[in-house]
């Protein structure tokens, strides 16, 4: 994956971050739930499915955003395939979630969290990033 | 196991890529700052949200209770929204155990842009209400919420009034009924005028509470209200 590619994806990356430290500051603050005029339902927020095995899925999505940082890191520093490996992983274990989250949110809640579809948005361009650049790197 | 040459690459690499490092480290720090602080309630959102004054009260305004409680607790909902649909089980069972002591009421704010349907669902709730049975349709049209959130709300709508033995004819007039758009209207201007910018929002003797997060919570504060009003006197 060329540098351009590591930058692109880095950026992405950084906006990922930047929506998952948010929610987890939502989680954390416990702020009110309901529907808002202006951002809509934050119900999504505060279903029952906003919390898997004890984990709240904002924390988890900020653990999701620090290892794909570190590892597109790694990856940039020492060209390390391992860290490649486990960064396109973790990214497309992110995607199914997303997927399943979606699924949720529009079959089961009926309600969409705009800051959890933006993470979703994300996590795609991620990994459409990710294989454009390690396609290039192939060819 | 790598050669001088890669190991020199490698080596070259990680130097070269410090200030990136450094950049990244500063940019990190600030996204997450300002993350967390733009998520961070305001300490004083509740001053934003305007008061109910005691004359303010909306003719035709669906009350449960005792009216002559000391606390009337009014809240400004959306049958479709979701977090309404949420807090209606917890209300019910509270206005349960302080039938006596609270008066409760309910006003319209439907958020027609987010809820195609909410509208529709508050006529069906007045329709309802002029054959004496606005709780009731209330309360199915709050449980059964996700049901016809999904599509074919007026059917939904029609059977609830039959499985209320309300008049097929009547109902079905009156859902139409452009006193029952005005009075929803009024409702949701008077949710306007306070500068409501969520649902559902409370409003305990007239002021604005933020919304207790859990059922203990809500109990809580209703019986720490009702104290507060009993020390008073």
């Amino acid at each position: 994956m060329s540098n351009r590619f590591v930058y692109i994806y880095l950026i992405l990356v950084l906006i990922g971050f930047g929506d998952a430290v948010y929610l987890s500051a939502l989680h954390f603050y416990q702020a009110e739930p309901g529907c808002s005029l202006i951002a809509g339902c934050d119900a999504v927020l505060s279903s029952e499915y906003a919390v898997i095995l004890g984990i709240p899925l904002a924390y988890a999505g900020l653990a999701y955003y620090l290892v794909l940082m570190k590892g597109i890191l790694l990856y940039y520093q020492y060209g390390s395939p391992l860290a490649l490996k486990v960064t396109q992983v973790v990214n497309g274990a992110g995607f199914i979630m997303s997927l399943w989250l979606i699924y949720l949110q529009a079959f089961v809640i009926y309600s969409f969290c705009q800051y959890c579809l933006l993470s979703a948005l994300v996590t795609t361009s991620l990994l459409i990033t990710m294989w454009i650049g390690t396609r290039r790197n192939v060819e | 196991m790598a050669t001088r040459k890669e190991r020199h690459q490698s080596k070259t690499t990680k130097k070269s890529s410090f200030p990136l490092f450094g950049i990244l480290g500063v940019v990190v720090v600030i996204i997450a700052v300002g993350a967390w602080y733009y998520a961070k309630p305001s300490a004083d959102e509740s001053a934003t949200v305007g008061s109910i004054s005691e004359t303010a009260e909306i003719q035709g305004d669906w009350g449960m209770g005792n009216p002559d409680a000391k606390l009337t607790i009014i809240e400004y909902g959306d049958f479709q929204c979701p977090a309404c649909g949420f807090y209606h089980p917890i209300v019910k069972e509270l206005m349960e155990e302080f039938n006596d002591d609270v008066y409760f009421i309910f006003r319209h704010f439907p958020l027609v842009n987010a809820h195609q349907f909410a509208t529709m669902a508050a006529s069906a709730a007045e329709a309802a209400g002029r054959q004496g049975k606005f709780w009731e349709m209330h309360d199915l049209l709050m449980t059964n919420q996700q049901m016809w959130s999904r599509g074919m709300a007026s059917s939904a709508f029609l059977a609830y009034a039959r499985e209320l033995g309300l008049d097929d004819v009547q109902f079905q007039q009156d859902v139409r009924d452009e006193a029952i758009f005005a009075k929803i209207e009024k409702d949701f201007n008077s949710g306007v005028d306070l500068k409501i910018n969520s649902v559902p929002s409370f409003f305990f003797n007239g002021t604005y509470t933020p919304t207790p997060r859990t059922k203990e919570a809500f109990r809580q504060l209703i019986i720490d209200k009702l104290s507060e009003l009993e020390a008073a006197e």
